[in-house]
């Protein structure tokens, strides 16, 4: 989450806090549609009340987008480097509008991940939260399957103490 | 369908933006003829679609964008140009790179907008105007660059004072506003080389 956010949100204003709780939840579906594995995105359609009659907005297009970073979180902002990523945006029958954005050149996952983005405005964030956090569970286990395959291969580099002072 | 729904922009942007470049660039070069432009399938209230086709075509986030307040549905124009070119919208028609013009009463007044510097005179205002047709106004003859025997231009409807900011530029040239015309399905355009008169 974009710190920067936190600090423009008063407590006291309840309607600003209500909005900002609706764009953290967004961000986070629209977040684990995008990381999580590719054959989970179809049932969840047809789960949702799968909605053929849309209007696509913006056709799914890649381009390229600069990530930056601060070093160690904290640090002067720079640019990261440029990665590839995809988006799409399509329009319901009754008016909703979806994004999609998906690493990579995926026009077709784009596509089905702005669909997903519509048709979850329209379900009560409680009927929402499981399928999000299933989500987010199963990549989080898909990450730490990887870290622990990666972390027996690392190297550790160690250097002697050398010179006058040793 | 509400107001503030967002409509859909050109459906294969390569080609639609790059027929879309080339009209322009033939009214450009062509000043007073009238090249056919077909725009995107829906476009909101008040902008017309060869306009909006333009627009999509020309504008990007590199672009300032001044929208005529006097034009109707000005929210819906915004939301539909911000969306698919990314162009800021400002609110001083000075700083615009191209400027939206309604066709309301107002008068246009060319100082408004910037004509450019001498350094750089292509930082100067595209004025961008919806008629409905380029038969039915008060016909002028043109003459200048692009124009090889002068031929009559009726464009209509037109704001008050718009043919003074054109007679104007022969006075600013090279500085000076560049115009584009979009009709109902056609675009033609005024550049700033244009005279006005044999």
């Amino acid at each position: 989450m974009d710190r920067s956010e936190e600090r423009f949100v008063d407590p006291e204003n309840a309607a600003a806090a209500a909005v900002v709780a609706d764009v953290r939840q967004r961000q986070r579906w629209l977040g684990a549609f995008a990381r999580c594995p590719e054959e989970r995105l179809e049932p969840l359609l047809t789960q949702m009340g799968r909605d053929n009659r849309y209007t696509v907005l913006r056709a799914p297009e890649a381009g390229l987008m600069m990530v930056r970073a601060r070093a160690g979180g904290s640090g002067q902002r720079f640019n990261a480097g440029e990665m590839t990523v995809t988006r799409c945006s399509i329009r319901l029958e009754d008016g909703t509008v979806g994004h999609g954005y998906v690493a990579g050149r995926d026009k077709a996952r784009a596509e089905t991940i702005a669909r997903l983005d519509a048709l979850m405005q329209g379900v009560a964030s409680a009927q929402a939260e499981p399928i999000v956090a299933a989500l987010e569970t199963e990549i989080e286990a898909l990450a730490e399957a990887r870290q622990s395959k990666s972390a027996p291969t690392k190297v550790e580099f160690l250097t002697m103490v050398r010179g006058e002072n040793a | 369908m509400s107001a503030n729904t967002l409509h859909a922009g050109f459906v294969d942007p390569v080609s639609a933006s790059q027929a879309g470049f080339r009209a322009v660039l033939d009214a450009m070069a062509h000043p007073g003829r009238v090249y056919p432009l077909k725009g995107p399938a829906e476009v909101p209230s008040g902008l017309g679609r060869v306009t909006a086709g333009v627009l999509l075509t020309l504008a990007d986030y590199s672009t300032p964008l001044w929208i005529d307040p006097a034009i109707a549905g000005q929210e819906g124009i915004q939301t539909y140009l911000r969306f698919h070119t990314g162009a800021p919208m400002v609110d001083v028609p000075k700083y615009s790179e191209f400027a939206l013009i309604g066709k309301g009463e107002a008068p246009l007044n060319g100082d408004r907008f910037s004509i450019g510097t001498p350094d750089y005179p292509d930082r100067a205002t595209t004025l961008i105007l919806q008629v409905d047709g380029f038969e039915r106004g008060d016909a002028v003859v043109l003459t200048g660059p692009g124009i090889e025997t002068p031929h009559r231009f009726a464009p209509a409807p037109l704001p008050a004072g718009f043919w003074d900011v054109v007679r104007n530029n022969a006075a600013l040239f090279p500085l000076g506003l560049d115009i584009i015309l979009c009709g109902p399905d056609s675009v033609a355009a005024l550049p700033r080389s244009t005279r006005i008169g044999g």
